[in-house]
């Protein structure tokens, strides 16, 4: 054979082993995708069993559920009078916090900024202001958006408006990198062994391929829970009844590895550093502005807002307070808060040093998102601090008295 | 955009090779008109913008060049000498406008406590590798080595997009000869095979090695830079992953620019070999990067004078080409001191092989016990300096330092104590202290460690390996030695699939490489 022939079988037998492999995990994948990436009635479907049972699901994709939470939302307001509203840091806060008059959903959505989350409760105040009577809203300085500038974005949440039904608009080009990513290659691979040794693969292969949803099981407490996603299949991951998050597709952090976490936190390019130093440490006054409005007409109509600084890794908040690079940003924020809430008289849970209130770091998934248990700490010394006073003072509360 | 993503590999590559070869079928030039234009739109996809300072610094450059060219060949040098130092003081003014305005700025503010800033300035990609292309293209035609009168091949040999982001470094006489030969434009299912060969172990290296150790690698500076005191062994752990991710990533990168040029019939000259197998650090400059390393030479060292003034001036030319070169990779005092301690380096092992000659030793003559302590040394002397090169500031340099040499003890990690079993406790009862540590260094990392080690010192090199169909320009003698030889077979054929199709699975941890920055 000549150099020129074993070059020419080379190439050809190199293309034909990257199409034999890519195409079929394109094609899958894409099939896959076209529902868990938004498209179809998922949000739909999804919300009506939440509804029937009061189980744990969520429509897909995961990260986006605005679509899936404000149907959730629609269906609930009749009967809840407190919303908490904010980002997936707020995702931990359950109805079990709250004394039995209070009736919750938690609105909390992935990525949610606070121009957003502004724009959410004044819809919401607008639209039911005789029932919804308290707001917690979340104030993720860690994360940066009540530094970002601009106004806040008004916002519909109409069930329509909101697209209980749209996708998150990916392009044909994100869809296929999608289906070409490792995450979905070994769900693939996990699936397609599955139904391989399913008693029916044939069945199997239905429900996972064509079926909208997977059948129901149960989670280890026993709620009802049903996929409509086809990834973290049977793990309990979604949104419960109330609209908290389970984190069932994460693991909670090791003390190891929230030593290396903080460390990484604290340097000036983090994540949790660069807009506070970027703003040294001054929070957008129109989004300040707006919340004060808010405020006022809230508590003109005879309810409450809460702001809440989201519980971050215990020890993160001191190490950021320490550094000589985030300290005096970070100082000027919560002056600055505490000078606000005093002013609009608006209470502000200050539970960044999530350690004051006995969080471990074994009841978070990473930095900055908290599982209920440490919710639950905060919230149980914030309802024994409530109890017996008609208002809790205005300003940072840190979890004393 | 990167090479290391689906719109490159999917769309781009494609549509730019099928456009060049049909192109080629009507005219040479309508070829070398596209491949220009298919580069500056791969550069315009990160910034279009930019695009434009590129067009404008290949035209002002070309127009010089031409200028330069007549001059010179009228025999008029004064003018020459005017059109010279005109054209490079206006790339040097644009390269210390984009690059170095800030950070001399920033300097002078600390010293003075004036606060002085032009503002953000986003630098161009790849603005130090088309500056210093067309500075020795210019310098060759003063020179009278070169001349060009083809405004597209000469576009092309600037934009050629598998350097024009991050090398090779290339030189106009190497390239010129290839645009215009008429083989260059027929497509090769040899070139096609032997591209594909190198490309798909240059991806591999970037997506599979590179960025994961990476992730090892970063958090240990993150927390010398925060001011956590790290134990010796994080401090080696996160210096070792560095110390490998910088060399997959940048011999990732070569490896894939000379691929991809390759399939354009176009052989790039090499840019890296086995730099880490080194025996001292003059040989590892001539094993790493490669082509830079030739371009400080020939255009800083050369006219500083060289080695034609006497020792001391030697070294003085030594030290400054190398400080000049470590500021070349960035405007930090970090990269200053980078530069410096491999110019210290360079002087000590000259001043070493001199002492050696005068005392009747013969350089030649080594044992392999002499060249593996030797090759251990240089590699101890370059993992120290690439801590200066990554750390955030000298602070954070000087912390990790400080720790790489025990100064804040010697703790393992507990949980290794009872993995370790009787050695473990052997160790504890001598001094050794296991205790609670950081998940800084892991049973991943150190497996990571030995294995890339095994295969920065043993393994054949990419281009050892395809040896025998000339992979690339400059291959040096002991590129031919070895026993793993490529050959288009089948199995070689599979295997670099797999390589491909492992590394567009892991494209969603897509990171954009190193040396981009400079």
């Amino acid at each position: 054979m000549t150099a020129s022939h074993a070059s020419r079988r080379y190439t050809i037998t190199f293309a034909i082993v990257c199409t034999v492999v890519l195409l079929p995990v394109v094609v899958l994948n894409f099939l896959l995708g076209l529902r868990s990436l938004g498209d179809g009635d998922a949000v739909a479907a999804a919300s009506r069993w939440q509804q029937a049972t009061r189980g744990v699901t969520y429509a897909p994709p995961l990260s986006a559920n605005r679509p899936f939470k404000s149907a959730r939302l629609f269906d609930r307001l009749p009967e809840i009078n407190t919303v908490i509203l904010g980002s997936s840091t707020m995702m931990g806060i359950t109805q079990e916090m709250f004394p039995d008059e209070q009736k919750i959903y938690n609105f909390a959505q992935t990525g949610n900024l606070l121009s957003t989350v502004i724009g959410e409760a004044e819809y919401l105040q607008q639209s039911s202001p005789q029932s919804l009577k308290w707001f917690f809203i979340a104030f993720d300085w860690a994360l940066g958006s009540p530094y970002f500038p601009g106004d806040a974005v008004s916002q519909n949440l109409a069930p329509a408006a909101a697209g209980t039904s749209s996708g998150p608009g990916l392009s044909v080009a994100q869809r296929l990198a999608d289906a070409l990513s490792l995450p979905r290659v070994k769900n693939l691979a996990g699936i397609v062994a599955g139904v391989a040794r399913a008693p029916q693969p044939v069945s199997a292969f239905r429900e996972l391929f064509l079926q909208a949803a997977g059948e129901p099981y149960q989670c280890s407490d026993g709620t009802p829970a049903r996929d409509f996603d086809t990834i973290f299949r049977g793990t309990c991951t979604g949104f419960r009844f109330d609209g908290s998050a389970t984190f069932g597709n994460l693991e909670p952090l090791s003390p190891q590895r929230a030593q290396t976490l903080i460390a990484s936190a604290v340097v000036p390019s983090s994540k949790y550093a660069v807009e506070l130093i970027k703003a040294r440490g001054e929070p957008n006054p129109q989004l300040l502005l707006r919340l004060a409005a808010l405020a006022r007409a809230i508590h003109a109509a005879g309810g409450g807002v809460v702001l809440v600084l989201p519980p971050l890794l215990p020890g993160m908040e001191r190490a950021l307070q320490t550094s000589v690079h985030t300290a005096a940003p970070l100082q000027r924020t919560r002056a600055l808060l505490e000078q606000w809430g005093r002013s609009e008289n608006v209470t502000i849970i200050d539970a960044g040093a999530s350690e004051r209130f006995g969080c471990s770091v074994a009841e978070f998934v990473d930095e900055h998102h908290a599982l209920p248990a440490c919710y639950a700490k905060i919230f149980a010394r914030f309802r024994a601090a409530r109890s017996g006073r008609n208002a809790m003072p205005a300003g940072l509360w840190s979890g004393q008295g | 955009m990167l090479f290391n993503s689906g719109t490159f590999i999917f769309l781009f590559l494609p549509v730019a090779l099928a456009g060049f070869f049909l192109l080629a079928r009507i005219r040479l030039l309508f070829a070398a008109a596209w491949l220009t234009a298919a580069s500056l739109f791969f550069y315009g996809w990160w910034n279009p913008l930019y695009v434009w300072l590129l067009a404008a610094s290949i035209t002002c450059n070309f127009g010089f060049g031409m200028m330069l060219g007549r001059a010179v060949a009228e025999g008029a040098r004064g003018r020459a000498k005017v059109l010279l130092v005109t054209a490079l003081t206006a790339n040097l003014v644009v390269l210390g406008y984009y690059k170095y305005a800030n950070f001399f700025l920033d300097s002078v503010a600390t010293l003075t406590g004036a606060p002085v800033s032009l503002g953000e300035i986003i630098l161009p990609l790849g603005i130090s590798f088309f500056t210093f292309t067309q500075i020795a293209f210019l310098a060759d035609v003063y020179a009278g080595k070169v001349r060009e009168y083809n405004f597209i091949h000469y576009g092309l040999f600037v934009t050629y997009f598998p350097h024009l982001i991050a090398g090779p470094v290339l030189h106009h006489a190497e390239m010129m000869p290839q645009f215009e030969r008429a083989t260059t434009y027929r497509f090769s299912f040899e070139n096609a095979a032997v591209g594909i060969t190198i490309f798909a172990i240059g991806l591999f290296k970037k997506v599979m090695i590179a960025d994961p150790i990476g992730g090892y690698a970063r958090p240990v500076f993150d927390a010398a830079s925060s001011g956590v005191t790290l134990t010796v062994l994080e401090a080696w752990g996160g210096a070792l992953a560095y110390t490998f991710q910088l060399y997959f990533d940048f011999s990732g990168y070569s490896d894939m620019a000379i691929g991809l040029s390759r399939l354009f019939g176009v052989t790039l000259p090499l840019n890296f070999h086995s730099p880490y197998k080194a025996v001292n650090i003059i040989e590892f400059w001539r094993r790493w990067h490669m082509t830079l390393s030739r371009f400080l030479r020939d255009y800083l060292y050369v006219p500083l004078g060289g080695n034609r003034h006497g020792v001391s001036r030697r070294y003085i030319n030594l030290f400054v080409t190398m400080l000049l070169g470590g500021l070349w990779h960035g405007a930090g005092w970090t990269f200053v001191a980078w530069g410096a301690l491999h110019g210290g380096y360079l002087v000590v092992n000259h001043g070493w092989r001199a002492l050696r000659v005068r005392l009747g030793d013969d350089l030649k003559s080594s044992t392999l016990l002499g060249r593996a302590a030797a090759c251990v040394v240089t590699f101890a002397a370059v993992v120290v300096a690439w801590v200066v090169f990554r750390a955030s500031d000298l602070a954070a340099a000087g912390a990790m330092l400080k720790a790489m040499a025990g100064l804040n003890g010697f703790v393992l990690p507990d949980f290794w104590l009872p993995k370790w079993g009787a050695f473990g406790q052997w160790l504890a009862a001598h001094g050794v202290v296991f205790g609670d540590t950081r998940d800084l260094v892991t049973g991943g990392l150190v497996n990571w460690i030995w294995i890339l080690l095994v295969v920065v010192w043993f393994a054949p090199n990419t281009q050892q390996l395809l040896a025998l169909h000339r992979p690339a320009l400059a291959l040096p003698p002991d590129t031919f030695s070895g026993r793993f030889k490529w050959s288009p077979t089948v199995a070689y054929a599979t295997i670099a699939a797999v390589l491909v199709t492992v590394s567009i699975f892991n494209f969603h941890r897509q990171s954009e490489f190193l040396y981009f920055q400079f």
